[in-house]
């Protein structure tokens, strides 16, 4: 009887993940191994794909746009994770606070930027960085300064797509956060302020400890997106100025779609996929923590 | 949803009622604003006077427009006809995406063409493309500024800068004068790190392209040279890094003396209210004549797994239909390819056509050839890193020869 | 009301005023001609409808909202149907290989959509799905997020409740839908909210995937209509943009309550 049960559980175990993973198959191991074998191949769309064996590994590895590219990648995922982590995290605690009256606008407020599509945040902010009549060029101007050209600048293009990036998507971190401190039990700071405990200790002996996980799941997500950065770059800065913001998504599908080396842009993006694995698996690593 | 099967059910009725008894061929176009109008217009035209043919335009975003080519080729479901530049024709020739034309339009059609403009659109001895106009690279002054700054000649004609060093002059009198925050503008990308560069090094005594081995030769003194002509306007701050709308605004909107585009802008700045400009050929180094970039528009008809002929059919009576009306297509401030129309009463007389008509002698050939399309990337970038010094006008020349290199080697 | 209450609140009202900032000048843009923007107003010469004249006349946007509504609808319903069932195969269940389809589907978070494009273009070319928004759809649908919140957070629900049911004769699917799917909503809504909103900002895969302009979903059009015509620029693109918006941001406004709701249940 208990034998049955349990094959009928495991047939439909199996049967419960059957249609995730067909459309999983189908539409994302099938079209991976696809592309991981176009990485062996010089193919530029049109013509017949021609065996190269390693040559595009070659080719990758002494590519300077390659390597700045990757740069880049890295650059713009350190300017907006802690921002993206931590931010998210003290607003959260902001808005969560005992103190704070006014909690269905301050949410509201954060979390609106988030529900904009990435064209109207993207569009919209690259008028904020117009060094004519942008709203930094208006305050530089109001100190009499002269303007910073944000998305034309080698240094400061990319902390502003970071910046506008952050602005975009923060809310969705604030909302994880504020789930997660809704769980601590008040008791928890009622007992610790019997024992004298102020703002600053509560926060860091009850607030962070206790949300470990909504760390970790924020964090790898938000690492996992940005090595992934593209929208932001193309439509805000097509990679510039002077080349400063490709990031490797957008070099990947420069070389592909517009010089017509698919294999080369295959290899550079099987690269970022074990890039990302990497840092997935860390992250999950830790995440597992507890198994049961 | 409703809504949706509404919209559904319309665009089906619609498509069904249109299909019957025509052919139905599709055409895609990236011309936006008073080009599109144009261009619009002329497809309503010809399907006016064509009820056997209906011609669909699909816009295309201009950004966008190749790679959607591409991915619609290889999907197998292009277009019927297409526009493309003649410079990226070679990419897509080499690589059987499109048509020969020969044997829809006979020689007799062919010789009005002006022949360096035609003679391009040929690949391994096929015609590919058939031109629809030239656009030049022309320099566009605001009247009411130069006017305001004083920039007037003993009769009150405006000053028209002839060589580098006078438009820098006036450029910088007007900006300073007024407080304007540049007093040339021009799209710091393409513009500067191909178009410009490409004419000033012509001027220069460089010759870029060399047409008949299809290969780009690269002094690299005159490359630095060119390099530091234009990175003077930046460091004497009479341009900045800015992007095409914003360089059109500020001439528009008469905070700018001097912008530098293309013929295209025609279509459009006659029409801007209170804005009183003329246009001219660029500046040109002492001694040397105004050469100028310019590229031109062809139509073309992509190849499918199965060709359709009565659709080809129809595309080359389209095509020969919008031959015959390159004057009205000439409206958009295009110049037209046609010798008898280039001479033309009717052309000389559309607005400022006289002050640039001139420029068709001194266009130099865009690069038309394989790995045209990365390396043009490569010479905006470096275009940018000259300005804003990340590489010296000596580096950003040497990078500029060993990327030619690697890509012709490929 | 305290004193450091008033503070806070003010302090934190303060920030939420200049986080919205930009989509305050946005909309105040959308009413301004050229000069005024020029100009670096805030408040409008004059108010200038032209810009929503020339946008919605010229632009497909009622197309575009409707085509970005229905493959993030249909798209999201795809991504919870498949994610929990399989969520539930992951959470809750015990068979053998389960922990080797749990990492199978998680090893999803490490394909980026950029990597499989070629190849995915071409599969759904032969299934003729180019240029349809089944075409958007259908690839959503395995979502290695979905998969693992749903996963992990039903794997929380005490067995009590589950042994509960089964006591009373309740069959796998009986429990999954009256006992655990109730218990599950926090994870739910927060993988309706993801998702909802990462098909409808995609765009990349709209960009390759529709080659007429009828079919674009919104974030590709918009973007289109900016660097298409040579004379919209600023005022009508944020006007576009707002139109854009507005919708969005009305449902959020409205259902904003309900979202947090889902999440304090579950202290319950």
């Amino acid at each position: 009887m208990i034998v049955l049960k349990k094959r009928r559980h495991a047939f439909l175990g199996y049967l419960f993940f059957l249609p995730f993973g067909i459309f999983f198959v189908i539409f994302r191991i099938i079209p991976f191994f696809e592309s991981v074998r176009m990485v062996f191949y010089k193919w530029d769309i049109l013509g017949t794909p021609k065996f190269v064996k390693f040559l595009n590994f070659k080719k990758m590895f002494s590519d300077p746009t390659f390597w700045s590219s990757l740069a880049h990648t890295f650059y713009f995922t350190l300017l907006t994770v802690p921002p993206l982590v931590i931010l998210a995290f003290l607003i959260s605690v902001l808005i969560n606070s005992r103190r704070v009256r006014g909690k269905d606008f301050l949410r509201t407020a954060f979390y609106l930027p988030y529900t904009l599509s990435i064209s109207v945040v993207c569009l919209t902010w690259g008028m904020i960085y117009n060094p004519h009549f942008g709203i930094f060029a208006q305050i530089f101007k109001f100190f009499g300064a002269q303007p910073i050209n944000w998305l034309g600048d080698s240094r400061w293009a990319m902390p502003a797509i970071a910046l506008t990036t952050i602005w975009w998507t923060i809310g969705f971190n604030i909302v994880l956060y504020l789930a997660g401190l809704q769980q601590i039990p008040p008791s928890y700071y009622e007992a610790a302020e019997l024992d004298g405990a102020t703002g600053f200790q509560k926060m860091f002996y009850i607030t962070i400890p206790l949300l470990k996980r909504v760390h970790a799941l924020v964090t790898v997500l938000q690492i996992l997106a940005s090595l992934q950065i593209f929208g932001q770059v193309f439509i805000m800065t097509s990679g510039g100025p002077a080349g400063k913001t490709r990031v490797l998504l957008l070099y990947i599908y420069e070389k592909g779609f517009r010089y017509f080396k698919m294999g080369y842009a295959q290899t550079m993006a099987f690269f970022l996929f074990l890039t990302m694995i990497a840092f997935a698996y860390l992250q999950i690593r830790l995440m597992m923590g507890k198994e049961r | 949803m409703r809504k949706v099967l509404l919209i559904l059910l319309i665009s089906f009725l619609t498509i069904a009622l249109l299909t019957f008894g025509k052919v139905t061929i599709t055409i895609w176009t990236f011309f936006g604003g008073g080009e599109g109008y144009i261009m619009t217009n002329l497809i309503k035209q010809f399907n006016q006077e064509h009820p056997d043919i209906e011609v669909q335009e699909q816009i295309v975003e201009w950004g966008q427009y190749y790679n959607k080519l591409l991915t619609a080729i290889v999907a197998g479901e292009p277009p019927d006809i297409g526009v493309m530049h003649l410079s990226v024709l070679p990419d897509y020739a080499e690589r059987g995406a499109l048509t020969p034309l020969n044997e829809f339009f006979p020689k007799s059609f062919l010789e009005d063409f002006v022949p360096e403009v035609i003679n391009k659109a040929y690949f391994d001895g096929k015609l590919y493309a058939i031109p629809i106009d030239t656009h030049p690279m022309v320099l566009y002054y605001n009247k009411t500024v130069l006017k305001k700054a004083g920039l007037v000649d003993a009769n009150g004609n405006v000053l028209i800068p002839k060589t580098w060093d006078e438009l820098l002059e006036y450029a910088k009198k007007a900006k300073e004068k007024l407080g304007l925050d540049v007093g040339l503008t021009f799209e710091t990308g393409p513009m500067l790190g191909e178009r410009l560069f490409i004419a000033v090094y012509t001027q220069l005594g460089g010759k870029f392209y060399d047409p008949k081995t299809k290969t780009i030769h690269l002094d690299v003194e005159k490359a630095e040279k060119t390099y530091k002509i234009l990175k003077r306007f930046f460091d004497e701050k009479v341009s900045q890094v800015i992007d095409y709308a914003t360089g059109e605004s500020l001439f528009q909107n008469d905070k700018t003396a001097y912008h530098i585009n293309g013929v295209w802008a025609m279509a459009v700045y006659p029409t801007v209210e209170g804005l009183d400009f003329g246009v001219t050929s660029i500046p040109a180094l002492p001694g040397s004549k105004p050469y100028t970039w310019a590229d031109s528009h062809t139509w073309v008809i992509p190849k499918k797994p199965k060709m359709d002929e009565e659709k080809v059919k129809a595309a080359a009576t389209f095509i020969k239909w919008f031959i015959e009306h390159t004057y009205e297509w000439a409206k958009a401030g295009h110049l037209p390819v046609l010798r008898s129309v280039l001479k033309s009463e009717e052309f000389l007389n559309l607005p400022m056509r006289k002050d640039y008509v001139d420029v068709i002698n001194y266009v130099v050939p865009a690069p038309s050839m394989r790995g045209w399309t990365e390396m043009r990337q490569k010479m905006w970038d470096l275009g940018q890193a000259v300005i804003l010094e990340d590489v010296t006008p000596a580096d950003a020349a040497k990078e500029l020869l060993s990327t030619i290199k690697e890509i012709l080697e490929e | 009301m305290k004193i450091k209450t008033l503070i806070i609140t003010i302090i934190a009202l303060g920030l939420a005023v200049v986080y919205l900032v930009p989509v305050i000048w946005m909309g105040l843009s959308s009413f301004m001609d050229e000069k005024d923007i020029l100009a670096s107003r805030w408040i409008p010469s004059r108010v200038h409808l032209e810009n929503y004249k020339i946008v919605l006349h010229r632009a497909k946007i009622s197309r575009w909202f409707t085509n970005s509504l229905i493959t993030a609808s249909l798209g999201t319903l795809g991504v919870l149907g498949v994610g929990i069932f399989a969520g539930y195969s992951l959470g809750r269940m015990r068979y053998p290989g389960r922990r080797i389809l749990f990492f199978f589907a998680l090893s999803g978070f490490m394909i980026p959509i950029q990597g499989i494009m070629i190849p995915l273009y071409l599969m759904l070319k032969r299934f003729g799905l180019v240029n349809n928004l089944l075409g958007l759809i259908l690839p959503a649908w395995p979502s290695s997020l979905a998969v693992f919140v749903l996963s992990q957070f039903m794997r929380e629900i005490p067995i009590e409740f589950e042994e509960a049911a089964r006591m009373d004769g309740a069959s796998e699917l009986q429990i999954l839908f009256k006992v655990i799917l109730p218990m599950s909503l926090p994870a739910i809504i927060t993988v309706t909210v993801f998702h909802f909103t990462a098909i409808w900002n995609d765009f990349l895969w709209p960009l390759i995937i529709m080659t007429s302009d009828d079919m674009y979903t919104l974030p590709v059009g918009l973007v289109t209509l900016a660097g298409s015509d040579v004379n919209i620029r600023y005022g009508p693109i944020m006007a576009a943009n707002v139109i854009a918006s507005l919708p969005i941001i009305i449902v959020y406004v409205f259902f904003q309550r309900y979202l947090t709701r889902g999440f304090i249940m579950e202290v319950k």
